[in-house]
């Protein structure tokens, strides 16, 4: 029968698009984890076998005590534990921020909006070396050198966020909007229990994005720091780099073990990449 | 942590109330020193405030020395400058142009001998206005490391040097290269100054572009032409550790890094550099500054604690921590570091005492950092071909004079 | 955008405004302490011969910015900046998209499949430049080694099928991808491109997630292709993620910095083929203390920037579909 011999076509070629497919995907994956994959063995390896001309994959025999040595080069104890503090502390304040100021942007018709919103996002297009000092100077006059709130107050809000998630609100339809006032819902009553419901996908974005902002974050804290105590994980990795060479291995040692939590909560967190408004049964 | 904090404070109030009767002096400490060099200065800074206990000194960590450089220029701004401040002399020059700084040598009460005790190179490194303004802490020198597998002796001239490296590149059929080259300002130097000439006089007239620079970056250029050097990028510990190069030449601050390349691959020594029309051996590091903004009695704490972390003892203990020079001369002759140096052959030529008699250092003004990166520029010009030695040179001289008369114009 | 007339700004459109205003308070009292200021300052700052290291600073007007844009270095700073965003950010967004689309169909690893795009972005940049300066290195780089294996085949292949009539049809010279000026933009367009990925695949997935299903099904029971469907419901419906990534992508490349300065280990790559507007603002700042000279650089590329976002939001005003 013909429909057979096409059956079997089709099949064929739906066979060879879902290869070339994975082919694609994970030829790009491998890509990606390369350099990753290096640090992770660079970090397992003796000094004398990091550099040289014909590549060593692996370490001859893995240095695991490199891990220990670049545990105790910096008090990483107290280092990780102020960058939870700080990011846990700044990804919450900032998500209840910016979700107000999205809201607005998104919901509201007001005077001033469009003005507001590209005076928001021009404070993006700043670069922050120039707003340092003045930052500076304004913490040292609050009195607000070696403390959390200096550490974490003045990134409680980015524009980054307030603008994603306005994206995110302004697709999810307005109808429903105005049918929930109808009903006599309130305007916060309909952000509390339906958009940000809504928006899951999106507000976990946020909030992933703020925590590694606030977890890699360098100069700032250098900056408005005196103590050891008050210190942040990537200033610990700046123990092993200088001018006239650098402890590679203990490096990447450090900053594998700075990087874990956020892949753990990247793992987490990934189901509710993929949650949001497909599964609500709500149509467009 | 409440209970912590609860200790804590208790604690304190304990020292307070049952300690001193008098407050303490309060001074603090800037560095850029981790590991080590870190440990080092913490027990060193732990050891003083133990002696003194009317002092307290803090010393920190502020990250590496841009970031230190960006701290301090932050607090300068903000009017909250630290006591003591780790600096590089072209810092030390722009800060005592906008008045920041007092004179070190005012608060230490050093003797005549104890003056004359600190290193000459390091004093002339850090004097201005006829007074020691800053003093040497960390202080290393430029030197030549050479595998002795393939160079059993270091070369002692120049001509021996380049007949070396291209012995090396022949014998092992360009395998391993004779030298390793990284087109930096710092080798440039380095060639320059053997030819007869510096980047600049005493009275700051750019001096580099003359037939001394001219030979000097020719030299370098041919070196890589002839295939006797290799030309890298990247640390050249690394190059040397994987036998790409038989000799380089590099800080002596980066020792561990190289033992750490070397491994147990080969044996190396280190020498001082080869000598052309004259001998020439490049200082660097870092002094310590004192800020204006500290008080009669912090200044005098600092120069307690600065005292005493360049006495003898102490020098020596953190020169054998870290790598660093001694910065006297009792200290660098001492029975300690004497052997210290002898059981640690590969040191030998950190502390040849001949290289001291004929240091130089890289020009200690203020708009160095600027002039830097236009002679920089230059070098690599020549590298990568795009224009003459001497063109590029001259293009570099005329940024320079425009940016030292910008310094001493105060105005731009 | 609809110009409401004045007889309509009811009692109910300012009362709205006013509520508006409650919702954006705590954003506006941060912004204005953090941002609002410290840029009104550097305005200031940028009219004055400002020095970092000095307590008394000269007013001397506009001088900064004629001398500025006359400075030939900062004409290459532009130059290469400009060229940096043209490069990075199509290919950015272009490959981000392509992968979370394919990362939403249902396959088979998705989860690993994402973890390994999105590994990247959290890897410190200071650790991971190391590794790209390994990458990169003439002599003993992955880089160099990988091409030097491949055009080798490539070559006795020909060699193979044109009966040994072609002998190298690749002459691999070994590039100095470091030291060599000419490979600087591309280099740091290749890391930016790595670096990005898991960022813009992240944020095209949350975008994908608020296309119902339904559509699809709707789709293919019409008999539309999956490349139709791709056209004609995910990108439209998608476009305000692409919008957003859009703009934050391109005032990120204009902001590039950091990785010049690990990358090239403090210096603004060979014949400062590295030099972007923010590096020069960098240097003129924390490296000559002309504060206010790097306030006005800072307001040039300011500039360029806006100029940029306005005829994006132009364009977007007619491409950009929101729920209706």
């Amino acid at each position: 029968m013909l429909s057979k011999h096409l059956h079997w076509r089709y099949r064929f070629r739906k066979h060879l698009q879902r290869g070339l497919l994975y082919f694609i995907l994970f030829a790009g994956a491998a890509i990606m984890i390369l350099p990753f994959f290096w640090m992770i063995t660079s970090s397992l390896k003796a000094a004398d076998e990091i550099t040289l001309r014909t590549i060593q994959w692996f370490p001859k025999i893995p240095q695991w005590e490199n891990y220990k040595i670049a545990w105790e080069a910096a008090p990483f104890g107290t280092y990780f534990q102020n960058s939870f503090t700080i990011a846990l502390a700044v990804t919450f304040i900032e998500v209840v921020f910016s979700s107000l100021a999205a809201y607005a942007f998104a919901n509201f018709n007001f005077f001033g909006k469009n003005f507001l919103f590209i005076l928001f996002l021009g404070t993006m297009m700043i670069p922050g070396e120039v707003m340092l000092i003045p930052n500076y100077i304004t913490m040292v006059n609050f009195g607000w050198v070696d403390t959390y709130q200096a550490l974490i107050i003045p990134w409680t809000v980015s524009v980054f966020s307030i603008f994603l998630l306005r994206q995110f609100f302004m697709s999810i339809p307005r109808d429903l909007f105005e049918a929930a006032l109808l009903d006599g819902c309130s305007k916060f009553r309909y952000l509390l229990t339906v958009l940000l419901p809504l928006s899951k996908p999106a507000l976990v974005t946020v909030m992933l994005f703020k925590f590694i902002g606030s977890w890699n974050s360098f100069l700032w804290v250098l900056i408005l720091t005196n103590t050891p105590k008050m210190r942040t994980i990537p200033v610990g990795l700046t123990y092993f780099i200088s001018d006239v060479g650098a402890y590679y291995n203990y490096l990447m040692a450090a900053s594998t073990f700075a990087m874990a939590p956020i892949l753990v909560l990247f793992l987490v967190l990934q189901k509710q990449f993929i949650q949001g408004i497909a599964h609500t049964g709500l149509k467009g | 942590m409440n209970l912590k904090r609860l200790i804590v404070l208790t604690l304190v109030l304990c020292v307070v109330a049952g300690g001193t009767s008098f407050a303490k002096t309060k001074i603090t400490f800037w560095h850029a020193m981790s590991g080590d060099l870190g440990e080092a200065i913490d027990y060193l800074t732990e050891q003083f405030n133990a002696e003194n206990p009317e002092i307290e000194v803090e010393s920190i960590y502020q990250g590496r020395y841009s970031d230190l450089n960006t701290k301090i220029v932050a607090s300068v701004s903000a009017q909250v400058t630290p006591t003591l401040a780790q600096v590089y002399e072209n810092w030390t020059d722009a800060y005592i142009r906008n008045g920041l700084l007092v004179p070190m040598e005012d608060y230490m009460d050093l003797t005549e001998e104890e003056f004359n005790d600190y290193t000459e190179v390091y004093r002339s490194m850090n004097t201005w206005e006829d007074k020691l303004y800053t003093i040497p802490l960390n202080k290393s020198n430029w030197i030549l490391h050479y595998n002795t597998e393939l160079v059993p002796e270091p070369p002692r001239t120049v001509e021996e040097f380049l007949q070396i490296s291209r012995e090396v590149t022949e014998k092992t059929g360009g395998e391993t290269k004779g030298f390793g080259m990284r087109p930096t300002l710092e080798l440039f130097h380095a060639f320059l100054y053997l030819n007869g000439a510096d980047f600049l006089d005493d009275d700051l007239n750019v001096t580099f572009n003359g037939p001394e620079g001219v030979a000097a970056l020719k030299l370098m250029l041919e070196m890589i032409e002839d295939d006797s050097a290799l030309l890298i990028d990247g640390y050249e510990n690394e190059a040397f550790g994987d036998r790409m190069i038989a000799m380089y030449i590099g800080s002596s601050a980066g020792m561990p890094h190289v033992v750490g390349s070397v491994g147990d691959k080969f044996e190396f020594r280190t020498a001082s550099l080869p000598t052309g029309v004259r001998p020439g051996a490049p200082f660097m590091g870092t002094n310590v500054a004192l800020f204006k903004a500290a008080s009669e009695e912090e200044r005098k704490a600092a120069g307690k604690f600065m005292r005493f972390m360049t006495n003898t003892e102490n020098t020596v203990y953190f020169a054998i921590k870290t790598g660093y020079l001694p910065v006297t001369y009792s200290g660098l002759e001492s029975a300690e570091y004497q052997q210290f140096i002898a059981d640690n052959p590969h040191l030998a030529a950190i502390a040849d005492e001949e290289a001291l008699a004929h240091g130089y250092w890289q020009p200690r003004i203020g708009a160095w950092e600027q002039a830097r990166g236009a002679i920089y520029e230059a070098v690599e010009k020549v590298f990568l071909g795009v224009s003459t030695v001497q063109e590029a040179l001259d293009e570099a001289a005329f940024e320079v004079e425009e940016a030292i008369e910008e310094m001493l114009t105060q105005r731009y | 955008m609809l110009k409401i007339p004045l007889e309509m700004k009811s009692k109910r459109y300012w009362y709205e405004t006013l509520e508006a205003y409650c919702y954006l308070l705590p954003a506006f009292v941060i912004l204005g302490m953090f941002n609002f200021y410290p840029v009104l300052k550097s305005i200031y700052m940028s009219l004055f011969d400002w020095s970092l290291l000095r307590q008394q600073q000269y007013f001397i007007g506009v001088e900064n910015y004629q001398r500025i844009l006359s400075d030939k270095v900062f004409h290459q700073a532009i130059r290469n900046t400009v060229s940096y965003v043209v490069g990075y950010v199509p290919f950015s967004i272009g490959l981000a998209l392509i992968v979370a689309v394919l990362l939403n169909s249902k396959i088979r690893f998705r989860g690993t499949l994402r973890l390994a795009y999105f590994l990247p972005w959290v890897t410190s940049s200071v650790a991971i430049s190391m590794v790209w300066r390994w990458i990169f290195n003439q002599h003993y780089g992955l880089l160099n080694m990988i091409l030097a294996n491949l055009s080798k085949h490539v070559n006795s292949f020909v060699n193979l099928i044109s009966l040994g009539n072609i002998t190298t049809v690749w002459h691999f010279n070994n590039p100095n991808w470091l030291m060599d000026p000419k490979w600087t933009i591309i280099n740091l367009t290749i890391i930016g491109v790595w670096k990005s990925m898991g960022y813009n695949v992240v944020i095209f997935l949350a975008g994908l997630q608020n296309v119902p299903h339904e559509l699809y099904e709707a789709a293919e029971v019409d008999g539309a292709s999956r490349w139709q469907s791709f056209w004609k419901i995910t990108l439209p419906l998608i476009s305000p993620t692409t919008f957003f990534i859009s703009i934050i992508s391109i005032i990120g490349a204009f902001k590039l910095f950091t990785q010049i300065y690990v990358l090239y280990t403090g210096r603004p790559g060979p014949l400062n083929s590295g030099m972007t507007i923010v590096y020069y603002v960098y240097r003129k700042a924390f490296e000559q203390y002309h504060m206010g000279y790097a306030s006005a650089a800072a307001y040039v590329l300011f500039g360029i920037i806006f100029i940029f976002t306005l005829i994006q939001m132009a364009v977007a005003r007619r491409r950009v579909h929101y729920a209706s």
